[in-house]
C-alpha cells in the first residue's frame, strides 16, 4: 500500500489535532493563572497591604514622631480609642456638616443653573458654537487656578467689592458666612458648565419628533419639558447628580486656595481636615482610623444603593 | 368646507425651491400625496402644520388664515413615521396625553379613551409600555393618540412604511374604514405609490417640489397630464417610445416600430412627442397595432406575468393577466390598446 491518505487517517489527524487543541486550554489555564500572578502580587501589594497596614495603625497611638518604626507602633497599642474619638470629635463632624452644606447647596444650583442652560442650547442660535466654547472653559482650569482667581476677586480691595461698591473692610473670605458663600460661588462657577454638558447630551438625546409631537398635540413648553424631557433625561441627569455630588464630598484645592478652612475651621470640609489632620497635626493612626471608618460607610451606602437599583431592574 | 388650503405657497431653500404650492383638502377627504424621495412632500406637511412659514402665499385652516396661528393652535395632528410614542407612558397614557395636555375633565377623557380604544381595538394593550408591544400595536396606538385630539386634520407621513408588506395591506383598510367612520380629514403622505392610490380619494403627485397634477387615483393613472406623473404612477412603469406624428397627423411613426401606428384623435402634424404604453395596455393577441419584439424574460407573479421584451434596444414591458409560457428569445408581436395610448409633447405636457 501506498501512504495515500485516507479518509480515515484524516479523520484521526483532525482528532489528534483538536486533542491537541484540548491539552493547550488544560494547559492554558495553568499558564494563565502564572501570567496573571505578578498583576495579582502587585495588586496585593498596592491594596491589600496598605489596607491592612492602616487597620494595624488605627487601632495604636503610633505617629512618625513616635521614634519607633510603624511596624512597632503594637507598642503603642490604643485598643479602639481613635475610633471612639472620632465619634466624639466636634472638629470632624463640623467638617463633615460643612461639607454636606456646601454639597447641598452648590449641587442643586449647578443643576439648575446646567438644565437652565442646557434648555437654552437644545435649539440652534447664531454664535452658539463660541458660547459653548466659552460655557465649557471653566470646567477646564485647574481647580487650584480657580481657587487662586476667586481668591484675587473676592480681596477687600478686589474687584468684587470694587464693582458691588462696598468698602474694603468688608472682607469675603475672612467672614464666618462670606468665607463660605465665596467658596460655593467658585465651587458653582466651575462646575455648572459640567453639568451642563451631561444634562445638554441627555437632552440632545430625546428624540426631536416626539417633542414635535407633543407640540402638536398641545402640550405647552413647559408641560412638554416636564412629561417627555424629563422623563427621558432621568438617567442621566441622576449620573449627573451623583457625579458632582461626589466630587463636591471631595472638594479640596478651591477651598485650600481661598480659605486654608478658614476663618479658624469655619471653611473646613472633610478632606481639608484629614489633610491637616495628616501633615499639620501628624496624627497618622487617627486618620487611617478615619480613612477607614469612611470606607466601611461608603461600601455599605454603595451596597445598599447597588442592591436598590437591582431589585428596581429586575 | 375645506379643511386645508394652501394657496401659492412657496419656500426656498438654498438649491431648492418648494411651490408654488396650490391645493384643497376638504373636509372629511382622504387626500393623498406622493412623490419620489426628497421631492418636498414632507415640506407641505410642515407647511400645513406650521413648522415652514411659506415665504410667498398662505396656508387657510377652515376658511382661516392660519399665518399668524402657532404650531400648538392648528388643531392639526400627525403621525409620524417612526410613531413618535413616549416610550415612558403606557398605551393608556400615551392616547390621553393630548387630552390631559389640554386640560380637559375627568369624564371627557374617559368616554374619549373608550372611543378610540374601540375603534382602534387597543382595550387589551392599554396598559403596555409601547417597548412591549408589536409593531401594529404601536401602530394603533400611534393613531389613538392623534385621534383623541379630536383635530381639524390629521397628517400622516408615511404612517405605515416601517410594517411588514402583509401588516400594511390589512393598516391601508383600516386607516380607510376609520376615516370613513368618522369623517375624520386626511392627509396621507407616502412615496410608495400603490399605498397612496389605493387609499386615498383624491392624489396629488409632488414633483421636485411642485405639484405635478391632482385628481383621483384613477383620473392620476388614466389621463397623466405630464410625462413626468406618468413616469413615478404605476408599476412597472410606463413605457416610453421616442417618436413623431405623421404628415396627415393621423398616427405616430417611429423608427423602432417598423409601420406607423395609429392614433384614436389627430395630433398636431409632424411634431416630435413621446408615445407612452403602460404595460397592461399591450397585449400579446388580438388585431391592434402591433411591433415584432424579442422575449428576454418572463416574471411569473401569479394574478399576471410581466413580460420584459426587448424592441431594438429599447426594453419594453407588458403585464399580461394569468400564466403565459414563452420561452426566452421567442418572437411576438406586441399589440397596443388603441383606446389607452398617451402622447406626450417636447416638453412633457399630456396632448
Amino acid at each position: 500500500m501506498t501512504d495515500i491518505p485516507t479518509p480515515a487517517s484524516q479523520t484521526t489527524q483532525s482528532e489528534k489535532r483538536k486533542g491537541y487543541w484540548a491539552t493547550v486550554a488544560r494547559d492554558g489555564q495553568k499558564m494563565g493563572f502564572w501570567f496573571i500572578l505578578p498583576t495579582m502580587l502587585l495588586l496585593l501589594f498596592i491594596v491589600v497591604f496598605p489596607l491592612l497596614m492602616q487597620l494595624y495603625l488605627s487601632v495604636t497611638w503610633w505617629t512618625p514622631l513616635e521614634g519607633i518604626p510603624w511596624y512597632r507602633a503594637w507598642e503603642v497599642f490604643s485598643w479602639g480609642e481613635n475610633y471612639w474619638f472620632l465619634l466624639t470629635d466636634p472638629r470632624l463632624w463640623g467638617a463633615l456638616w460643612r461639607t454636606v452644606v456646601i454639597m447641598g447647596i452648590a449641587v442643586p444650583i449647578q443643576f439648575f443653573l446646567g438644565m437652565a442652560l442646557a434648555y437654552l442650547f437644545v435649539d440652534k442660535f447664531p454664535g452658539r458654537k463660541i458660547f459653548y466654547s466659552i460655557m465649557l472653559t471653566p470646567m477646564m482650569v485647574v481647580p487650584a487656578v480657580v481657587g487662586l482667581m476667586f481668591f484675587l476677586l473676592f480681596q477687600g480691595t478686589g474687584p468684587v467689592n470694587d464693582h458691588l461698591g462696598l468698602p474694603a473692610d468688608f472682607s469675603w473670605l475672612t467672614d464666618v458666612n462670606r468665607a463660605m458663600i465665596s467658596v460655593i460661588i467658585a465651587d458653582i462657577w466651575q462646575w455648572t458648565p459640567l453639568m451642563f454638558l451631561i444634562l445638554l447630551a441627555g437632552m440632545l438625546g430625546v428624540p426631536s419628533d416626539q417633542l414635535l409631537a407633543a407640540r402638536l398635540l398641545g402640550g405647552s413648553n413647559w408641560q412638554n419639558f416636564l412629561k417627555i424631557v424629563l422623563p427621558r433625561m432621568k438617567t442621566v441627569i441622576i449620573i449627573a447628580l451623583v457625579l458632582r455630588a461626589v466630587e463636591c464630598f471631595k472638594i479640596f484645592d478651591l477651598i485650600f486656595i481661598m480659605t486654608k478652612g478658614g476663618p479658624g475651621v469655619q471653611t473646613e470640609t472633610i478632606s481639608l481636615f484629614l489633610y491637616k489632620q495628616t501633615f499639620g497635626e501628624l496624627e497618622w493612626a487617627y486618620v487611617a482610623a478615619i480613612g477607614l471608618t469612611i470606607l466601611f460607610v461608603l461600601s455599605v451606602i454603595a451596597a445598599k444603593g447597588l442592591s436598590y437599583m437591582a431589585k428596581k431592574n429586575g | 368646507m375645506n379643511a386645508i388650503e394652501i394657496r401659492d405657497a412657496v419656500k426656498s431653500y438654498p438649491g431648492f425651491t418648494l411651490g408654488p404650492i396650490n391645493m384643497e383638502v376638504a373636509q372629511g377627504e382622504f387626500f393623498g400625496i406622493f412623490g419620489p424621495p426628497s421631492t418636498g412632500k414632507t415640506s407641505i406637511l410642515k407647511l400645513i402644520l406650521g413648522l415652514l412659514d411659506p415665504d410667498e402665499g398662505q396656508v387657510v385652516l377652515s376658511n382661516r388664515d392660519a399665518a399668524n396661528l402657532d404650531v400648538a393652535e392648528r388643531d392639526i395632528s400627525m403621525v409620524f413615521q417612526n410613531l413618535a410614542l413616549f416610550p415612558h407612558m403606557s398605551g393608556r397614557e400615551n392616547i390621553i396625553f393630548p387630552l390631559t395636555e389640554r386640560g380637559a375633565p375627568e369624564r371627557e377623557i374617559s368616554e374619549r379613551l373608550d372611543f378610540v380604544s374601540e375603534v382602534l381595538h387597543v382595550s387589551h394593550i392599554l396598559h403596555k409600555n409601547p417597548s412591549q408591544m408589536s409593531g401594529g400595536e404601536r401602530q394603533r396606538i400611534a393613531l389613538g393618540r392623534a385621534f383623541a385630539a379630536d383635530s381639524r386634520a390629521m397628517l400622516l407621513d408615511e404612517p405605515i412604511a416601517a410594517l411588514d408588506a402583509r401588516l400594511r395591506e390589512e393598516m391601508r383598510v383600516e386607516l380607510k374604514r376609520l376615516q370613513r367612520e368618522n369623517n375624520q380629514t386626511f392627509v396621507y403622505v407616502s412615496h410608495d405609490e400603490e399605498e397612496v392610490m389605493a387609499i386615498s380619494d383624491r392624489v396629488a403627485v409632488v414633483i421636485d417640489g411642485k405639484i405635478a397634477q391632482i385628481g383621483t387615483p384613477d383620473d392620476v393613472y388614466s389621463r397623466p397630464n405630464s410625462k413626468a406623473v406618468a413616469e413615478v404612477i404605476g408599476s412597472p412603469p410606463m413605457n416610453f417610445f421616442e417618436g413623431r406624428i405623421s404628415d396627415d397627423g393621423t398616427s405616430f411613426i417611429s423608427a423602432a416600430f417598423g409601420a406607423p401606428c395609429p392614433l384614436p384623435d389627430p395630433a398636431p402634424v409632424g411634431a416630435a412627442v413621446t408615445l407612452g404604453v403602460r404595460p397592461e395596455d399591450i397585449w400579446l393577441q388580438g388585431d391592434g397595432f402591433g411591433v415584432p419584439v424579442t422575449v428576454s424574460s418572463i416574471e411569473p407573479l401569479g394574478g399576471y406575468t410581466i413580460v420584459n421584451a426587448t424592441l431594438g434596444d429599447q426594453i419594453v414591458k407588458l403585464r399580461a393577466p394569468g400564466q403565459i409560457d414563452l420561452a426566452e428569445g421567442a418572437q411576438i408581436t406586441a399589440r397596443f390598446d388603441a383606446r389607452r395610448l398617451h402622447l406626450f409633447a417636447e416638453d412633457g405636457g399630456r396632448l
